[in-house]
């Protein structure tokens, strides 16, 4: 019942209240599991099919999301390996020389909202801290986004060189100037034109 | 007989502010500046700032009224941009409104096939070439970013396809601060030398910072270069309500305010009394869809809101119109960009960029353009307003043809139609069978046969032999030194 609670917290946006429940509820000795996918992944599921209707917006979506957060942080240290990254992970920066970043923050809210463990490497991210981000957190996905057509070319660079490197993690990419062409030239694995396709790709492309 | 104290021609326009609301903006937008600042990624601008009085710490910069009142007062109000041949084309002062075209997209829409493509060097050329022909167009940008050329030299390319096929003055970005250079190194060869370019400008310069409130390296080197050659620039940030500023407009427009003057302080203490425009986009995010708009009807009223505190302090606005979400040209493409181009025509904003855009400014489209010059025209006419005195209050006509009669075959009618009555090139008023007999030709048809008339046909004027080839040596061995780094 006060699970109920947790969830309709997050559907009310409301952070300190869905940290406050969640601990009162692992005080009380109810299972984490249920915590986690009854109270809070269940929240935004709800969220995620108000969101597809058409009934919430970007900002409420993304408003649940960080309440959702509050609770996960509350159990996280009480979930199995593993358990609290059930969707695994994503590394996702703007590329070397790009300073533009509110689609990439866009994509990066979407993706943790949807369960994904997101390890966001800023701005004006190179190749190397790609590659060693990806290496230190078992990345699945790499998602790198550009605004300047200029800043294009190194998107180029660090698909190449994950390639080199033989990392089996999938690199995708987006941003205005992007297009699924110029993705299939540079040999990436995926290209979203806006964030909630860019949710769908990580999810396809890590077979959830 | 004389009369005195009488306006015999008013034209229309429409305030969105009060006096007290915009006094109220500006003074927010110098708040925001003194207690927000900007992160600036430039040491030069950085120093530049703190020996004036600002507060740096680390990459912030917060600027103090003083400075910003100080800037304001060495810019120049108002500029005279001249055509490429050295010909007064746009007086950009006050709220004379003057039309341009979209640029800067990875796509387009074919000018031939309508279909849609990445974007070539071709397309600029062709774009350019029909904006000279057309009658509203008063300036053109580079219509889209060239695809199959190297990014990092797109901008010599995209000048030379555009300089080399109108005449018209032409506002331009770049993509480093070499390039920047380099154009202007194009420009002066066109204008006939440094100073030739200094006394005439036909360019502007469009610095974008980045919302909110982060000034690039490369946006503050291109700022300077601008004004070491004291050739106008307008400040171009795009902020888009409710991600990258306040989701109210009142608090955008404060933002947007502070972030076009940041860019005018940097310019005028780099060199005071260069010309800078007040310039700020508004990008309307869907929120369903997490996409910037370029239709949605917020834009106009944060645009023409800004426009009247930029008339408030005398520097040049900047406008956004024209330009549809749509990816044909339907009825969704016709009343966005009629809408903006109205509504900011009436507001008096300066210079209206974006004719030309489609699918939410992925693309730019030559029949976009076309279309857009019969609305820019429509409202341009409308703005005339009309004059109320005796010669067109033709009471003496009314008297002449009386009860029953008409005013077909008066003289008063042959001498004033041609003026008072717009003519459209490509709205259908034909009877439906004569339409019918034509091909039951739509709009699109028609400005797709104009496009290729004016490809067929046109020709702009055309640069001496040395100058192309100057420019020609200057975008070879640009391109060279551009991708050698």
């Amino acid at each position: 019942m006060a699970v109920q609670s947790i969830y309709q917290a997050v559907l009310g946006f409301d952070e300190a209240k869905v940290a406050e429940l969640t601990q009162a509820e692992l005080d009380s000795q109810t299972d984490v599991q249920e915590i986690l996918n009854e109270g809070l992944i269940g929240a935004m599921d709800e969220v995620g099919q108000k969101f597809s209707d058409g009934e919430l917006f970007v900002p409420e979506m993304l408003m649940a999301a960080q309440a959702m957060k509050a609770g996960l942080a509350v159990i996280k240290p009480f979930l199995g390996d593993g358990q609290a990254q059930a969707k695994g992970t994503v590394v996702i920066g703007t590329v070397k020389g790009d300073l533009h970043d509110i689609g990439k923050n866009l994509v990066a809210m979407m993706l943790e909202g949807a369960g994904f463990n997101v390890v966001d490497l800023g701005v004006d991210v190179d190749t190397d801290a790609f590659l060693a981000a990806a290496k230190e957190h078992s990345a699945g996905v790499v998602a790198m986004s550009a605004l300047l057509t200029t800043t294009m070319p190194s998107m180029e660079q660090t698909v190449m060189s994950f390639k080199e490197q033989g990392l089996g993690v999938k690199v995708i990419v987006g941003g205005a100037p992007v297009t699924s062409g110029f993705s299939s030239k540079i040999g990436a694995q995926g290209y979203a034109e806006d964030a909630p396709s860019a949710v769908r790709l990580a999810k396809e492309l890590m077979g959830l | 007989m004389i009369e005195t104290n009488i306006a015999l021609k008013a034209t229309p326009h429409f305030r969105m502010l009060t006096d007290d609301q915009v006094e109220r903006i500006a003074l927010a937008s110098f708040e925001v500046l003194e207690k927000v600042g900007f992160r600036v990624f430039h040491a030069g601008v950085r120093q530049m700032l703190k020996s004036a009085g600002a507060v740096v710490r680390d990459e912030s910069v917060k600027v103090p009224e003083f400075i910003v009142r100080g800037c304001l007062a060495t810019a120049p109000k108002g500029w005279t941009i001249y055509d490429r041949s050295g010909r007064r084309a746009m007086d950009v002062r006050g709220r004379k409104s003057y039309y341009g075209t979209s640029t800067a997209s990875p796509n387009t829409k074919d000018a031939l096939t309508g279909k849609y493509h990445e974007t070539r060097v071709e397309d600029l050329a062709r774009a350019a070439k029909v904006a000279d022909a057309m009658r509203n167009i008063d300036w053109v940008m580079p219509f889209g970013s060239a695809q199959d050329v190297p990014a990092i030299a797109a901008d010599l390319h995209e000048f030379y396809a555009t300089v080399t096929n109108t005449t018209k003055p032409i506002v331009f970005l770049t993509y480093s601060s070499r390039g920047t250079e380099l154009v202007y190194d194009m420009a002066a060869e066109v204008a006939g030398g440094v100073d030739q370019l200094r006394e005439k400008p036909f360019l502007i310069l469009y610095p974008e910072t980045i919302s909110p409130l982060i000034m690039p390296e490369a946006v503050a080197d291109r700022i300077f270069i601008a004004a070491d050659r004291f050739l106008p620039q307008m400040m171009g940030p795009a902020i888009q309500p409710g991600a990258t500023g306040p989701v109210t407009m009142a608090g955008a427009v404060a933002q947007g305010v502070a972030e076009a003057l940041f860019g005018l302080v940097v310019a005028q203490l780099r060199r005071p009394g260069c010309p800078v425009g007040l310039g700020c986009n508004f990008g309307i995010m869907d929120m369903a869809q997490a996409l910037m708009s370029t239709g949605a009807p917020e834009m106009s009223l944060a645009l023409a809101a800004q426009a009247e505190v930029a008339q408030y302090f005398g520097l040049p606005s900047w406008g956004l119109a024209g330009a549809t979400d749509a990816k044909v040209l339907d009825a969704q493409a016709g009343a966005e960009s009629n809408f903006h181009i109205l509504v900011q025509g009436l507001a008096g904003l300066n210079l209206i960029h974006d004719v030309g855009y489609m699918d939410m400014g992925m693309a730019c489209a030559v029949e976009q353009m076309v279309v857009g010059d019969d609305l820019i025209g429509m409202t341009k006419h409308l703005l005339k307003g009309l004059e109320v005195n005796e010669e067109q209050l033709a009471l003496e006509v009314i008297e002449r043809v009386g009860p029953g009669g008409h005013f077909l075959q008066q003289r008063h009618t042959t001498t004033h139609f041609r003026d008072v009555l717009w003519r459209t090139k490509y709205f259908t008023r034909q009877p439906s069978d004569a339409w019918a007999a034509g091909g039951s030709k739509n709009i699109e048809d028609r400005v797709r046969e104009e496009i290729r008339r004016i490809l067929e046909t046109h020709q702009p004027a055309a640069l001496p032999d040395g100058v192309l080839a100057e420019l020609e040596r200057i975008k070879t061995e640009g391109q060279k030194e551009l991708t050698s780094r």
